[in-house]
């Protein structure tokens, strides 16, 4: 067998990915894929400042799972330091995922589409999801990034106003969704694309262990939001989504994956529906007082391993915080992609050339949240000029990273 | 005509052809920016592209074949404004006139392809390798219900008793097909030009292939130019054969004009069922077909387009018959 | 059939597109918008801004107590503080606008203004050291100013 081992450019995946791939002909072999060109230090970085300055920081590991990754933080350190969360802000915390969630998956949408060659389907989704990012923008005053958590509740509040806008938006989606989930589910351009691409059948899918939509659209029931309800979940019945409930049955391919988001943001239109009409009143944040949160913050002592669904699955981060002082003592974090990474080989084994993107990109990769998790060590090789990447005192903390 | 008149007339003609091209490829940009409820660029855009990439520079790959290299895609240029030599446009007979000069065209379509083939594949990268494979499967699989399209049509012509060369496009220009067809026949008929459209977009480079680029990734600056012009110059030529087979009519005997004017109206309108068929086959066509897998690709022009194109044979069959 | 309607539809309705201010950009782009305000000269205006948009941070040095709160919130160091007295100088060039320096202000000296063109040729010229006095609207949390127009 002649194999061609071929290294694919980040054009090819339309991540910063380093993807070789041995090639028979035009099938794949075998692929092999190499992260770290987005490490940014962010782990690093926040053990050497104070967790004020971590929560926005947080926030900008990734631009559109951020609300996620700030919440995942803020809950670690709330639970540390037994802050109580009003029941406003858990409402408000879980609209602001959901509206988050729809952002994500429209614009996941319209990278399939884009990579699927419909230039034009790819144009109609993201002019969709202008409204949900106007929306965005009304309410915390960015499109994305929003920087709604905050220690013990919420940064912004809503009005009536507010709640009459968000409420437009959902007529507006109830409207506008159907035609589109006709065309991409029931016509045959994306079917034809799509369907019998990059297949995951549910035991292999058990065996990665995959979280968030992947899994889902592989016929597992695995949703954080349904399993352990944070936040105000658990006031709603928030079902995880089947392929085989619209279509029939499930075959776990890259058509599933997107016929199950465009689910998906039928549930979060849902979700918001009903969140809305019983809202509670009353305060956004536990503790008004900034001096009183800091002290709160500056005594709390312990470790706290709390996860959030995302848009693209579980976002896991174990936070310890050491008595004395507004600071982290470690940080680790995991996000969905990490976990559904592993399955990208397996996927991409068997499969044409011209799918590479596509299977790639149906698991809904984000970089820039996975490559959070390499351990920060000296280098381990003698001969080379040990890499001092802490200063002396924090050396122990600095192992503590390592997972 | 004399040698001298052929050599101007053959020279202003493949002028022409590539104005009306870049304008054209304008024109498609622009209709494509209004499918995606975009603004899209100016009609004159194709023109500064061009000026542009010519002041580029031209990068040789340190293995490649520089002759085969460079010269594949001004061999692809060149062949495919050869073509508009032996088409007739509107009441023009074309300028180099044969017996089989549909036929002609065809090959010099492919030709214009392989060339550019040849070109990536003198790049000596894998990439162009692959690449290659692909256009020759996509081809290969192409040519099938091509020739069945031309075999039939040609016999039709032959057994109607249309006045003429049965290869030749001006047989089909002078006397339509559609007038000595039955009911049957026209079914047949209208079954052969839709597979003919639905083969433009694949055979003039059209179809995106993989996120990456077609063939012409290889290429730069002056050579990416020539690959693109070629492109365009194939994707004119298909049309104006496919105006000259299925859609021959004269707008200019329809009003009644004499000598000048009834060349240059039907010579206008020429250009303007050309400007329909590509808008409906490439804009359109392109909009629906998307991004392509080459296996999917393969078997649909190869086995499903084929299949419509013997059905349109049958037909024609059964038309003479009765 | 339904998708070839569907981008018909697509095809006759408004673009979208949100033209560039002017057909070339223009040596100065700041000299421009002062023409295009004396009326010499048209431009497509830039989309509406929500009220609620988080733009430059603008800072009521009169107002200020120097705490040092926004300090130790600014996660990206662009707050510092002044030479002279015990006020703090903002450099927008290290901004984030992430808006938590107005959040731990307990004197609403700072505020988010929406003014979101903050780009200079002038380094010196990011620095924040006094944008005037505030206007507060609404009872929430967060400040707008009212721009000068």
């Amino acid at each position: 067998m002649d194999v061609l081992t071929l290294p694919l450019n980040p054009s090819g995946s339309l991540e910063p990915l380093a993807i070789t791939v041995s090639l028979d002909g035009d099938r794949i072999v075998d692929a092999r894929i190499r992260h770290g060109a987005l490490h940014r230090g962010i782990e690093e970085m926040a053990l050497h400042w104070n967790l004020f300055q971590v929560l926005p920081l947080a926030e900008r590991i990734c631009g559109f799972c951020s609300l996620s990754n700030a919440l995942t933080f803020a809950r670690a350190v709330e639970t540390i330091a037994g802050i109580v969360v009003p029941p406003r802000a858990r409402y408000l915390r879980t609209l602001f995922l959901e509206l988050e969630r729809i952002s994500s998956h429209f614009l996941w949408l319209a990278t399939a589409c884009h990579i699927a060659g419909h230039e034009a389907l790819m144009m109609a989704v993201l002019s969709l999801r202008e409204r949900v990012l106007d929306m965005l923008e009304g309410l915390t005053g960015k499109r994305s990034n929003c920087g709604v958590a905050a220690f013990g509740g919420t940064r912004v509040n809503l009005d009536d106003a507010d709640i009459k806008a968000l409420e437009e938006m959902i007529a507006f989606y109830r409207r506008e969704l159907p035609p589109l989930q006709e065309v991409l589910v029931e016509g045959p351009l994306l079917r034809f694309r799509l369907q019998g691409v990059g297949v995951l059948p549910k035991e292999v899918a058990v065996r990665h262990g995959v979280v968030g939509p992947v899994a889902r659209a592989s016929g597992l029931y695995v949703d954080l939001r349904w399993s352990s309800p944070y936040e105000a979940y658990g006031d709603f019945d928030v079902q995880p989504r089947q392929v085989s409930d619209l279509m029939g049955r499930s075959r776990g391919d890259a058509f599933d994956r997107m016929v199950l988001r465009i689910m998906e943001l039928r549930q979060s239109l849902e979700i918001i529906e009903t969140l809305l009409q019983g809202i509670p009143g009353g305060n956004v944040l536990a503790v008004k007082k900034d001096r009183r949160l800091a002290a709160l913050l500056r005594d709390a002592e312990g470790r706290a391993l709390v996860s959030v669904e995302g848009p693209r699955g579980e976002s896991l981060q174990r936070v310890t915080l050491c008595r004395g002082k507004i600071a982290l003592s470690s940080w680790t974090l995991r996000s969905a992609t990490y976990v559904n990474a592993s399955s990208w080989p397996l996927l991409l084994r068997g499969e044409e050339l011209s799918d590479v993107a596509l299977i790639i990109n149906s698991t809904d990769p984000c970089i820039a949240c996975t490559e959070r998790l390499f351990p920060l060590r000296p280098s381990p090789v003698p001969e080379m000029a040990p890499l001092r990447l802490s200063s002396a005192e924090d050396g122990e903390a600095a192992k503590e990273v390592a997972p | 005509m004399s040698w001298g008149t052929k050599i101007v007339a053959s020279v202003a003609l493949m002028l022409l052809a590539a104005l009306i091209a870049l304008i054209f490829e304008g024109a498609d940009r622009v209709i494509q920016a209004r499918i995606q409820r975009r603004l899209g660029p100016p009609l004159s855009q194709p023109f500064y592209d061009l000026v542009k990439l010519f002041a580029k520079e031209s990068l040789l790959p340190s293995d490649a074949l520089p002759w085969l290299f460079s010269g594949g895609p001004v061999f692809a240029a060149a062949s495919a404004l050869t073509i508009f030599l032996y088409i007739p446009i509107g009441s023009l007979p074309p300028v180099l006139a044969g017996g089989g000069d549909f036929l002609l065209a065809l090959f010099l379509m492919f030709l214009s392809s392989f060339a550019l083939i040849l070109g990536a594949l003198a790049g000596a990268s894998p990439y162009g390798e692959i690449d290659a494979k692909k256009e020759l499967d996509l081809i290969a699989s192409c040519s099938v219900p091509l020739s069945v399209i031309a075999s039939s049509l040609a016999w039709f012509a032959y057994r109607q008793g249309l006045p003429g060369a049965p290869f030749s496009l001006e047989t089909f220009v002078a006397k339509p097909v559609w007038s000595v067809a039955g009911w049957s026949g026209i079914m047949g008929l209208i079954i052969l030009a839709a597979a003919f459209l639905s083969l433009i977009p694949a055979l003039a480079d059209r179809v995106q292939r993989n996120i990456f680029g077609g063939s012409s990734r290889h290429f730069s600056g002056r050579t990416l130019l020539l690959s693109r012009l070629a492109r365009n110059f194939r994707t004119l030529a298909f049309c104006s054969v496919f105006v000259s087979l299925f859609f021959p009519g004269s707008m200019g005997r329809f009003l009644d004009l004499r000598e000048l004017a009834l060349f240059s109206v039907d010579f206008l309108f020429f250009w303007v069922k050309v400007f329909l068929v590509q808008t409906v086959a490439v804009t359109w066509g392109g909009a629906f077909l998307g991004r392509f897998k080459n296996s999917r690709l393969s078997s649909f022009y190869g086995v499903a387009v084929t299949g419509v194109a013997l059905a349109g044979l049958l037909l024609l069959f059964l038309d003479a018959r009765l | 059939m339904s998708t070839l309607f569907f981008l018909l539809r697509q095809a006759c309705r408004k673009r979208l597109t949100n033209l560039f201010p002017f057909p070339h950009m223009p040596e100065s782009l700041i000299e421009a918008l002062h023409v295009v305000q004396e009326g010499g000269m048209e431009m497509n205006r830039p989309l509406p801004t929500p009220p609620s948009l988080w733009g430059k941070v603008a800072y009521n040095r009169e107002r200020c107590t120097g705490c040092g709160n926004c300090l130790e919130r600014c996660p990206s160091g662009a707050i510092e503080p002044s030479a002279d007295k015990k006020k703090v100088e903002i450099d927008i060039a290290f901004c984030c606008f992430c808006g938590r320096c107005v959040d731990s202000c307990p004197v609403s000296a700072l505020a988010m203004s929406d003014e979101f063109l903050c780009s200079s040729l002038d380094r010196r010229e990011m620095r924040l050291a006094d944008s005037g006095p505030l206007r507060l609207s609404g009872e929430g949390d967060l400040w707008s100013l009212e721009r000068k127009r």
